[in-house]
C-alpha cells in the first residue's frame, strides 16, 4: 500500500507539471495563438466584437499569474475554452466525441497484440529451436518493419476499396452513433476490424519477441527445473510457473502501450477516417485550433500517466518482489 | 520390496551433444544406494556429478544426452519408460533440491501454494497439509504466506527439503544444497535432513565438494573425477585410507589449519600501522529527526592492521565484514568515525585523481565478473599499470610480465593475449591479485578470493597470497566465512558478528581457545573440525 501511495503521489506531480507547462509554453511564445487570431480579425472587426472574441478566447490582461489560477480551476472542471473549428461548440465536447472511439480502437488493438503476442511469444520459447520458433520472429519483424502508413493503405486499399470486405472509414454506418443494440454492435464492431488489425500487426513483433526472451530466461531457472522434477504435466509448467513470471516484462510495456494509444494511433485513424482523438488532433492542427489541440496534448499526456499508473498498481498485485518496495 | 537398492546406476554413460560429435561427460558410471543410506557423492566442477544428479530423473536437457546404461530408482526403470511414464515417477521414487536456493522457489508464488502443488502430486491418499511439511523442517507454519523473496537462504533451502519429502520418496538428490550459505545455517540444515532420514527412512545422495562435510553426514562416499568414480569406499575406511591418488589430493587440498607450527612472533604494537580504524560505523537508512537507523552494518568498529601482517576477517553473511572492506578501499563512505588507510583517509574511486597513492587496493570474488570478457589480460594488466600512481612507464610491457611472474602465470607470453574465458577459475584469480598489486598498494582487500574456486585450488590461491605478502611485504585484509582458510593464512583472526568485531587476536589461539560465544559456535560447525587428522592423533613435538 505504502508502495502504491508513492507511486500515486508520483504522478500527481507528474500531471501537475505537465498541465503547468502546457500553460506556460505556448503563452511564453512570443505571438501567441489566440492573439494571433484576434491579430488577424482586428482589422475587419469592431472594438465591441473584437472585445467578445478576445472574451471568448479568454484572452486577458490579467497578470500571468492570476490568469494561471484561472486557468488551473478551469482544468479542474474540464473547461478548456471553445474550439475554433468546431465554434462555438467547448473543446471538451469535441473531445468527448472521439475519446470513447479512441478507447475503443486502442485498447481492442493494445490487448489483441498483447496477448497475441504472448501466446506466440510463449510457445515460441517453449518449443525453443523448432519450425515455429525459427519461422515467427523474422515474419514478425519483417511485416513490423513496414512504415505503418504505408500497410495501412495497402490493407485498405485491397480489403476495403478492392474487395469490399470492410466498410470504408468512420466507426458506424449511419449519421449518428448507433444504438447499443445487437445490430449496433455487430456495424460498430465490423468498422473496427481493420484498422484494429492493421495496429495488431504491425506492433505483434516486439511483444512476440520481448515475451519469447523473457520466456527462455525463465525457463533456464531452477525452479523451472524443480517444476519438471516434481513431475508436474508440461502444460502446468508452461502456464503455472514459466509464463506467470515471464509475462512480467510485458505488463511493464503495456502501460507504455496503453498510454500510447491516444498519440499513436493517429495514422491509424486518419488512414480508416476514424473518428477518434487522433483524427481530431489532425483537424486541429490543420484548422489552426489551438484551444482543440492543447486541450489534446493535455489530455494524451494525462492517459499516459493514468495508464502506467494502473499498470504499476497491478504489477504490485502480479509480483510479490516489489511490495516491499525494497531496492531488489 | 525393502531389499531392491533405492538407486542402482548401471553403467551410465552420459554425453553433450556439440559441433564434433557427442563429448563423454558421464562415463561407464555404477553405483549402488541401499535403502535408507546416505551416500556422498564428491568431486570437483565439471566432473560429471551434477549430470549424474539430472540424468536420476531424466530432467538432462539439450544437448545432453544419455548414451547408455540404466538407471533404477527402488526398482522403477527410469530411463527405458516414455515421458508420460516418467513423469509419474518424478518426485513419488525421487526427489532433488538444487544449488541455489534463491532460484529454486517460484518468485511470484506463496509458499503454501508451492508445497500444496508437490502434495497435489501424490493424489487423494495424501494426508499431509503444507503446514506440517513446514513445522516437519522447523518453519513456523504462520510462514506458509510467505514469498520466497521473504524468508532467508537457509530457510528457502528447508523449504524445498520439506517440498522434496513432501511425497515421502525412496531417494533425495541434494545437489550442492549449502554451498551457498553460511557453516552454521549448514550444520542446522544437515541436522534437520539426519533427524528426517532417521524418522522416515529415506536414502539420500549428498552431491558436493566438500569431503569434510561428507565425513559428517555421509554412510558411504564416491570420488568423482573426469566422468568416472574412482573409488568408493565407506566413510570410516575412507576416512583412514584413500585408494585413489586424486581422492588423496583432494582431501590434502582442503585447507587445514596446522596447529603443529607454532605462530611467527610479530611486532605486536608498530608505531604506523597500515590500517587503522576508531569506532568505525556504517548505518543504513537512519532517520534524520530520530537518530534511528533501520540496519548497522559496522558498528563502532576499532581495528589495527601491522605492515605484512595477514589479518583475516571472518564471520557470517550479513555480519558487515564486506562493508567493512567497502569502506577501507574507499567505495563506501562510513556514517562516523575514522579510517586511515597508510595515514590517509581512503578516496572513493570517483574522486581519486591519477596518481594520487593507493595504498588499498581489492581482490574480488566473483573471478567471472571481475575481468572484461572483451579485453586482453595484457591489456587489464597494462591499464593497471600505467593509471597506477607514481613508478617509471617507460617499461610497462616489462612491468606486466614482473606481474604475472609474481603471480605465477608463466611463460608470461601465453597468457598476455588470451582473454579470460580461455582461463581458469585459479589462473583469473592469479590475474586479479596481478592486477591488484599493479599499483604497489601497501594493503590487499581480499574479499572471498577463493570461495568460488574448486577446492584443490584454494590452497595454491591462499598460498600465493602468502607468498606475496613474504616477498612484497604487503598487508592483507582477508575477509572471509571460513574459518579453516583463514586459520590456514592468517597471522590474526577479527571476528565479526552483527556489525561488531566480537573476538580478536592471534589465529591460532583464537581457533584453540575461542572466547566469544559466537566464534565456539562459528568454530563447531564447521565440518570435519579445524586440525589436521593425523596431527590430533599424534601430535609432532615442536622443534
Amino acid at each position: 500500500m505504502y508502495y502504491i501511495a508513492k507511486r500515486l503521489a508520483f504522478y500527481v506531480l507528474a500531471a501537475f507539471v505537465a498541465i503547468t507547462v502546457n500553460f506556460f509554453l505556448p503563452r511564453l511564445t512570443p505571438g501567441d495563438p489566440a492573439s494571433t487570431i484576434v491579430a488577424t480579425y482586428s482589422t475587419s472587426l469592431n472594438a465591441e466584437s473584437l472585445a467578445a472574441l478576445k472574451a471568448a478566447y479568454g484572452l486577458t490582461d490579467e497578470p500571468l499569474l492570476q490568469q494561471y489560477v484561472t486557468y488551473l480551476g478551469n482544468v479542474l472542471r474540464g473547461d478548456f475554452g471553445r474550439s475554433l473549428s468546431n465554434f462555438p461548440a467547448p473543446v471538451m465536447a469535441v473531445i468527448g466525441a472521439g475519446f470513447g472511439w479512441s478507447i475503443l480502437l486502442g485498447l481492442t488493438s493494445v490487448l489483441l497484440s498483447f496477448v497475441l503476442g504472448s501466446v506466440l511469444g510463449a510457445v515460441a520459447a517453449w518449443r525453443r529451436g523448432g519450425w515455429f520458433d525459427r519461422l515467427t520472429p523474422p515474419v514478425l519483424l519483417f511485416l513490423g518493419s513496414f512504415p505503418y502508413f504505408f500497410l495501412a493503405l495497402l490493407l485498405f486499399y485491397v480489403f476495403c476499396f478492392k474487395l469490399g470486405w470492410f466498410p470504408m472509414g468512420n466507426a458506424y454506418s449511419s449519421v449518428n452513433p448507433p444504438a447499443l443494440n445487437l445490430s449496433g454492435i455487430g456495424d460498430i464492431l465490423l468498422h473496427l476490424i481493420a484498422p484494429a488489425f492493421t495496429i495488431v500487426l504491425v506492433s505483434l513483433g516486439p511483444w512476440t519477441l520481448n515475451m519469447r526472451n523473457a520466456m527462455i530466461g525463465v525457463l533456464s531457472e531452477d525452479y523451472l527445473t524443480l517444476a519438471e522434477a516434481k513431475g508436474l504435466p508440461p502444460r502446468r509448467v508452461l502456464l503455472s510457473h514459466a509464463v506467470r513470471t515471464a509475462l512480467l516484462p510485458n505488463i511493464t510495456a503495456l502501460g507504455a502501450a496503453v498510454g500510447a494509444v491516444f498519440s499513436g494511433q493517429l495514422l491509424t485513424e486518419i488512414v480508416f477516417t476514424y473518428p477518434g482523438l487522433g483524427y481530431a488532433l489532425m483537424r486541429a492542427v490543420s484548422a489552426v485550433d489551438y484551444p482543440l489541440m492543447q486541450a489534446l496534448f493535455l489530455i494524451i499526456t494525462l492517459s499516459v500517466l493514468a495508464a502506467n499508473f494502473l499498470v504499476d498498481t497491478l504489477y504490485v498485485l502480479l509480483d510479490p518482489r516489489v511490495r516491499t518496495g525494497g531496492e531488489a | 520390496m525393502l531389499d531392491l537398492p533405492a538407486l542402482e546406476i548401471v553403467d551410465l554413460s552420459v554425453g553433450y551433444a556439440g559441433e564434433n560429435g557427442i563429448i563423454p561427460a558421464v562415463d561407464r558410471v555404477s553405483f549402488n544406494i541401499a535403502p535408507g543410506e546416505f551416500m556422498g557423492l564428491a568431486g570437483e566442477s565439471g566432473c560429471g556429478k551434477s549430470t549424474i544428479a539430472q540424468s536420476i530423473l531424466r530432467l538432462l536437457r539439450a544437448p545432453g544426452i544419455i548414451t547408455g546404461g540404466a538407471i533404477r530408482i527402488a526398482g522403477n526403470d527410469m530411463l527405458s519408460g516414455d515421458d508420460n511414464a516418467v513423469r509419474a515417477l518424478r518426485w513419488r521414487t525421487a526427489s532433488i533440491v538444487l544449488q541455489n536456493s534463491l532460484t529454486s522457489l517460484n518468485p511470484v508464488k506463496r509458499i503454501e501454494w508451492q508445497l500444496q502443488e508437490a502434495l497435489n502430486r501424490g493424489g487423494a491418499g495424501v494426508k499431509r497439509t503444507p503446514a506440517e511439511l513446514l513445522q516437519m523442517v522447523d518453519i513456523d507454519p504462520r510462514r506458509l504466506r510467505a514469498f520466497p523473496h521473504e524468508l532467508s537462504g537457509g530457510q528457502r533451502q528447508r523449504v524445498v527439503i520439506a517440498m522434496a519429502l513432501a511425497l515421502e520418496p525412496k531417494l533425495i538428490i541434494l545437489d550442492e544444497p549449502t554451498t551457498a550459505l553460511d557453516v552454521i545455517v549448514q550444520q542446522e540444515i544437515f541436522v534437520t535432513v539426519k533427524a528426517l532420514q532417521r524418522q522416515m527412512g529415506f536414502a539420500v545422495l549428498l552431491i558436493t565438494h566438500d569431503l569434510p562435510l561428507l565425513f559428517e553426514v555421509a554412510d558411504r562416499i564416491a570420488v568423482m573425477k573426469d566422468g568416472r568414480i574412482v573409488e568408493t569406499a565407506p566413510v570410516a575406511e575412507f576416512r583412514q585410507h584413500q585408494q585413489h591418488p586424486y581422492s588423496k589430493a583432494l582431501l590434502t587440498a582442503t585447507p587445514k589449519v596446522d596447529f603443529t607450527i607454532p605462530p611467527v612472533a610479530r611486532p605486536k604494537s608498530v608505531a604506523h600501522p597500515v590500517l587503522e580504524t576508531a569506532h568505525l560505523t556504517k548505518a543504513y537508512g537512519t532517520n534524520p529527526l530520530t537518530g534511528h537507523s533501520a540496519l548497522v552494518a559496522v558498528n563502532d568498529v576499532s581495528f589495527r592492521l601491522a605492515p605484512g601482517e595477514i589479518v583475516a576477517l571472518v564471520g557470517a553473511s550479513g555480519s558487515g565484514k564486506s562493508t567493512f572492506g567497502r569502506i577501507v578501499t574507499g567505495l563506501t563512505r562510513p556514517s562516523s568515525g575514522d579510517v586511515l588507510v597508510d595515514g590517509r583517509t581512503p578516496v572513493p574511486v570517483s574522486r581519486r585523481r591519477p596518481h594520487q597513492p593507493r595504498a588499498a587496493q581489492m581482490v574480488f570474488q566473483d573471478v567471472y565478473g571481475s575481468l572484461n570478457p572483451l579485453h586482453t589480460i595484457g591489456h587489464h594488466l597494462r591499464r593497471a599499470v600505467i593509471s597506477a600512481p607514481g613508478g617509471d612507464k617507460a617499461d610497462v610491457e616489462g612491468r606486466v610480465a614482473a606481474l604475472l611472474t609474481e603471480v605465477g602465470l608463466t611463460p608470461t607470453a601465453n597468457y598476455l593475449d588470451r582473454r579470460p574465458h580461455e582461463l581458469s577459475g585459479g589462473q583469473r584469480q592469479r590475474v586479479g591479485l596481478a592486477r591488484a598489486l599493479a599499483a604497489s598498494p601497501k594493503l590487499l582487500v581480499a574479499d572471498e578470493p577463493v570461495s568460488m574456486l574448486d577446492v584443490s585450488i584454494r590452497r595454491d590461491i591462499l598460498n600465493l597470497i602468502a607468498r606475496l605478502r613474504d616477498e612484497q611485504g604487503v598487508a592483507v585484509l582477508y575477509i572471509t566465512h571460513d574459518v579453516v582458510s583463514a586459520g590456514y593464512i592468517a597471522d590474526r583472526i577479527a571476528v565479526m558478528h552483527r556489525g561488531q568485531l566480537v573476538e580478536e587476536g592471534l589465529a591460532k589461539a583464537v581457533l584453540a581457545n575461542p572466547q566469544h560465544a559466537y566464534t565456539r559456535q562459528l568454530i563447531a560447525a564447521v565440518p570435519g573440525g579445524l586440525g589436521l587428522e593425523t596431527s590430533s592423533a599424534n601430535p609432532v613435538p615442536v622443534s
